[in-house]
């Protein structure tokens, strides 16, 4: 996890990271968030999302919720992940490296063009 | 497509990935899948979309897996690797790997063989990819609005007019809502002209004429278009002398107003008037509509279509468009049938109706958008399928050779112990391992096409901003490759495994000789031969097509015209006084520019689109009636000279027609033929626009195409703008010389008249012919590209299997030289048999293509799918280069030195 920090983080990570941010959700719950989140433009397909989950799981940022404190009535088919503390720290992170570039742009007059005219 | 049967070739599809990742996620995978389907469109397209896209998905997280555990294994980690890797893989899955890994090594040791093989795949799966992704893009994927299967366009045909268009009446637009129960909503729109909006913006920033349309209130709404910023138009807005209000699209909100978000609620100069931004579209938000569709048509600005529904023009006038959303679990027919009973009791009630015949038809709105780029694309897409075909034959051939080859190799792996199964499998591994690298090339290649199809822009192709390298297409190219690997690999990894190995080690090297190899091979090059035929013959009746469209004279000279619109703003131009005064003043300047012949104007110039459609009776039959009608058209004294159309008979518009003189028109060909067939049309009367409107026929000219180089469609009238004047017209100034090069000079002309004027839309007349011949184009184009491709890889396969079969007989060849034979009987001896071949692949290429040309008849102008020059043309070139690829490797050979040759064997 050491090196993590310096990386940038895949898009696709980011957005469920922050989908789980605030609530844990199960695969197609994710799915549905993230493009809420994105406006939707990011579709996850089933076979990229679970593999993403699993290397995220592997790497310490995400872990599966254990089935005795899953939501009431949710289906056994369902696996429910949740964000970690590790996940947050680089949910936030990351966000901090992307709010520095858009100021940075900002800053450059490139964003939104405020009224150029 | 049940959901229950694409939920069951997910399942399926699942199998090609890691046995415990699959363990651990197939059910949680199937139930995304399932709710990714319902979330889809309903249509079977769009399920089948959604399916293409998850194996897409599914294929290339297969990959990407493997791909990890390979490199994760090669440096050593495999067994740190976290587990979803594949590394307590079933034997089978191992073995595959293996075999993959052992193929990619082997290339280095055949590298022509190799890159010729992945090339020609490549070549292959690009192109069918390219065309399967506009396909896709255009066809088959939903419409970019919410639940887009519900939308359908609403025709009136008005039989006794023979007018067919997706137009409405504005009352029977009201009826329509008031009456339907199928339909959850209806909405209509109209060109910006219908409430008096020309589209000038100006204010901060030059003048701009912007694209401008008028749309009721629930417009977006109904198709499923929210604003990104503001709201919809409400319906108070939509009252007549109602506020000035414009939604904005995205495009022009970024370009004139520089994305400011304060801008909704502040008002803009639009035709000089304040109207208040309610709201600003999506990004990438089009309007997409059938090509017939009337006055409206994608915006940069809509206005509320402020209508008075209290003063019309009788029913048959028709210039709403109008669209409605379906209700849930409505069918079309059932939505077609109510309609028809619509129908029927508006044409009993009024007499309007009852005359035209009216008819409503409801047209599924992705249909009526495609259905003209339809069969082009479809034919486009067959016949790059028979391309592939070849491209496969072509690598089938050169497995034969590579397993004739290697026959000794693979005895001596069986001699020691490898199964006839194993071997086959590794024969089938390196077909797929060519299938996929093959793909990645060809993706390569769509991806390049596809950004070129965006810059070339071919005209009446809609939807090309949506094209793009989706999931379905990813399925689609992996689909290929494994497909082809199996049509190209399958025979030749079957025979191989097959041959006695005893034998092969036994005979020594000269191998690959059997019957069944040369059969195998005979009958690639017959079907190569005769399937190129078949695209040879489509891609020559699409030029004699193109050929007699560029000859088709459309009724005025295209070159030498420059063309430009300028819209007058009410305010500053209030009547037609005004107007007349502005249009006067352009005439002279314009006239006065060095090099310019003749000058004129016309609200509407040909083939831009659907004109208004006059109303108009010559006698009193018709005029009891009132139901016949014609392109109306506006134009300025100079027009006719300015476009060069013939006058036939009569006189040109002049300055004595004014605005207190006798009204007068000049009519078209067509339209004098039909009201006077044995009289002299000149000096008669015409009713048009209303009853007893009378006016007087001083010319009859040449007709015009107006909406299609093809055919000439409905008659046409003309008024001077002197006697009825318009906002927006379109100028025409004939030149000696370039005619684009006068532009600088004609926008300074109309500036030096009134400089806050735009000046739009500045192209030579030419263009507009030019694009009427651009769908027509595209598809020669492609037809062209594939038709090329199929003869060079024939040609290459033909030429590869004579020369093989020359090699192999280069030993008797050779004895026979030595025994006194002369070159030129071993060169005829060959030609015979690659005659035969020839002969039989041009046969059987002609039946196909006889069989097929039907398809093609909706594709062709004035040339028929059978036309026999044709067939011989393109049997003879094609005849041709198969015999000379034929002869080159005959003739080297029994030129070749007899001594040499012997000793080599």
């Amino acid at each position: 996890m050491a090196g993590r920090r310096n990386q940038t983080l895949k898009p696709r990570w980011f957005q469920i990271l922050l989908a789980l941010s605030d609530q844990n959700r199960h695969g197609s719950d994710i799915v549905r968030e993230v493009l809420a989140q994105t406006d939707g433009e990011l579709r996850l397909w089933p076979a990229m999302l679970y593999g993403s989950l699993e290397q995220m799981a592997a790497e310490g940022l995400i872990e599966e919720v254990p089935d005795h404190v899953r939501p009431e009535g949710a289906s056994a088919r369902r696996r429910y992940f949740a964000i970690t503390e590790s996940g947050r720290g680089v949910l936030a992170a990351e966000a901090d490296r992307l709010d520095g570039l858009a100021r940075a742009a900002r800053a450059k007059n490139v964003l939104g063009q405020e009224r150029s005219t | 497509m049940s959901l229950g049967l694409l939920r069951r070739l997910y399942r399926r599809l699942l199998i090609v990935l890691p046995a415990d990742f699959r363990r651990r996620n197939a059910s949680a995978m199937e139930e995304a899948f399932g709710e990714a389907l319902e979330g889809s469109a309903s249509s079977r397209v769009g399920r089948l979309g959604t399916l293409l896209s998850a194996a897409g998905d599914v294929v290339a997280f297969a990959v990407l897996a493997r791909w990890r555990w390979f490199t994760a294994r090669r440096s050593g980690r495999a067994h740190h690797s976290n587990d979803h890797s594949p590394n307590k893989e079933p034997p089978v899955l191992k073995a595959l790997a293996r075999d993959a890994w052992f193929t990619i090594r082997s290339f280095r040791k055949a590298p022509a063989f190799a890159a010729v093989a992945i090339l020609t795949i490549g070549l292959g799966i690009g192109a069918t990819t390219l065309v399967f992704s506009v396909v896709y893009g255009v066809l088959l994927r939903p419409l970019p609005y919410d639940d887009s299967d519900r939308l359908v366009n609403v025709w009136n045909d008005l039989i006794e007019e023979r007018q067919f268009l997706p137009a409405v009446h504005p009352a029977d637009f009201r009826d329509y809502q008031q009456m339907s129960e199928t339909f959850q909503e209806f909405a209509a729109a109209s060109g910006a002209q219908a409430v008096g909006v020309q589209g000038v913006l100006t204010g901060e920033g030059p003048p701009q004429h912007v694209d401008a349309s008028s749309v009721t209130h629930n417009f977006f709404r109904v198709l499923g278009v929210d604003p990104i910023l503001g709201r919809h138009f409400t319906e108070d807005e939509e009252a007549v002398n109602g506020p000035n209000v414009v939604i904005l699209s995205h495009e022009l909100w970024s370009t004139r107003y520089g994305r400011d978000s304060s801008l909704v609620g502040k008002s803009v100069q639009l035709d000089s008037q304040p109207y208040t931004v309610v709201g600003v579209l999506p990004a990438g938000f089009r309007l997409l509509l059938p090509d017939e569709a009337f006055l409206v048509k994608h915006s940069d600005l809509w206005v509320p279509l402020q209508q008075d529904y209290n003063s019309l023009p009788p029913r048959n006038w028709t210039w709403f468009t109008v669209l409605g959303r379906l209700q849930q679990d409505i069918h079309l027919e059932q939505a077609q049938a109510e309609m028809d009973r619509i129908a029927e009791e508006l044409r009993a009630t009024y007499p309007a109706h009852a005359n035209s015949g009216m008819q409503i038809r409801l047209v599924p709105f992705h249909h009526d958008i495609v259905k003209q780029a339809r069969p082009a694309l479809l034919t486009l897409f067959g016949a790059v399928g028979f391309v592939l075909l070849i491209a496969c034959a072509n690598v089938a051939h050169l497995l034969l050779l590579r397993g004739a080859a290697r026959q000794k190799e693979l005895a001596v792996r069986s001699a020691l112990g490898a199964s006839r199964t194993t071997i086959m499998r590794q024969l089938l591994t390196e077909s797929v391992v060519i299938g996929v690298l093959g793909a990645g090339f060809g993706l390569l290649l769509t991806n390049g096409g596809l950004q070129l199809l965006t810059a070339l822009q071919p005209p009446n192709l809609p939807r090309l901003t949506e094209l793009g390298m989706s999931g379905a297409v990813w399925g689609f190219a992996t689909a290929a490759a494994l497909a082809t690997a199996a049509v190209f690999g399958l025979a030749p990894a079957y025979h191989a495994s097959r041959t006695d190995m005893t034998d092969v080690l036994k005979e020594g090297a000269r191998s690959g000789r059997t019957r069944g190899t040369m059969r195998a091979r005979n009958l690639l090059v017959i079907g190569e031969i005769a399937i190129s035929l078949v695209l040879l013959v489509g891609t020559g009746l699409m030029i004699r097509s193109f050929k007699a469209l560029q000859d088709v004279e459309p009724g005025f000279e295209p070159s030498g015209a420059l063309t430009f619109r300028v819209s007058l703003p009410n305010s500053g131009y209030p009547g037609g006084t005004e107007i007349r005064g502005f249009f006067d003043e352009l005439h002279t300047q314009l006239a006065g520019l060095p090099g310019v012949q003749a000058v004129g104007g016309v609200s509407q110039l040909p083939l831009t689109g659907s004109t208004p459609l006059w109303p108009y009776a010559y006698d009193d039959e018709t005029a009891s009636n009132f139901n016949l009608s014609a392109d109306g058209k506006t134009v300025t004294d100079g027009y006719f000279d300015a476009m060069g159309a013939r006058l036939l008979e009569g006189r040109a518009f002049t300055t004595q027609d004014h605005a207190q003189s006798d009204p007068v028109v000049i009519v078209e060909e067509m339209l004098a033929r039909r009201a006077w067939p044995n009289e002299s049309p000149i000096g008669q009367q015409l009713q048009i626009l209303a009853a007893n409107t009378f006016v007087t026929v001083v010319g009859v000219v040449e007709h015009m195409r107006n909406y299609d180089l093809r055919e000439d469609l409905r008659e046409q009238i003309y008024v001077p703008l002197s006697q009825r004047s318009s906002r927006n017209v379109s100028m025409v100034v004939r030149t000696a010389g370039e005619p684009m090069s006068l532009a600088p000079a004609v926008r300074n002309a109309v500036w030096a008249i009134d400089e806050s004027l735009p000046v739009d839309n500045l192209r030579p007349l030419e263009a507009y012919t030019r694009d009427a011949m651009g769908e027509s184009q595209f598809t020669l184009m492609l037809m062209t590209v594939f038709g090329g491709l199929a003869l060079v890889l024939a040609a290459v396969g033909i030429y590869g299997v004579i020369s093989y079969a020359v090699d192999q007989r280069s030993h008797e060849f050779g004895i026979r030289i030595a025994l006194g034979a002369r070159p030129e009987r071993l060169v005829r001896s060959v030609m015979a048999s690659g005659t035969r071949l020839v002969l039989a692949s041009i046969g059987i290429g002609t039946l196909a293509s006889l069989a097929l040309a039907r398809s093609l008849e909706g594709l062709l102008f004035e040339v028929s799918a059978f036309d026999p020059g044709t067939y011989a043309a393109v049997a003879v070139v094609l005849a041709a280069v198969a015999l000379l690829a034929c002869y080159l490797p005959a003739r080297r050979t029994a030129s070749s030195d007899p001594v040499a040759t012997l000793k080599s064997e």
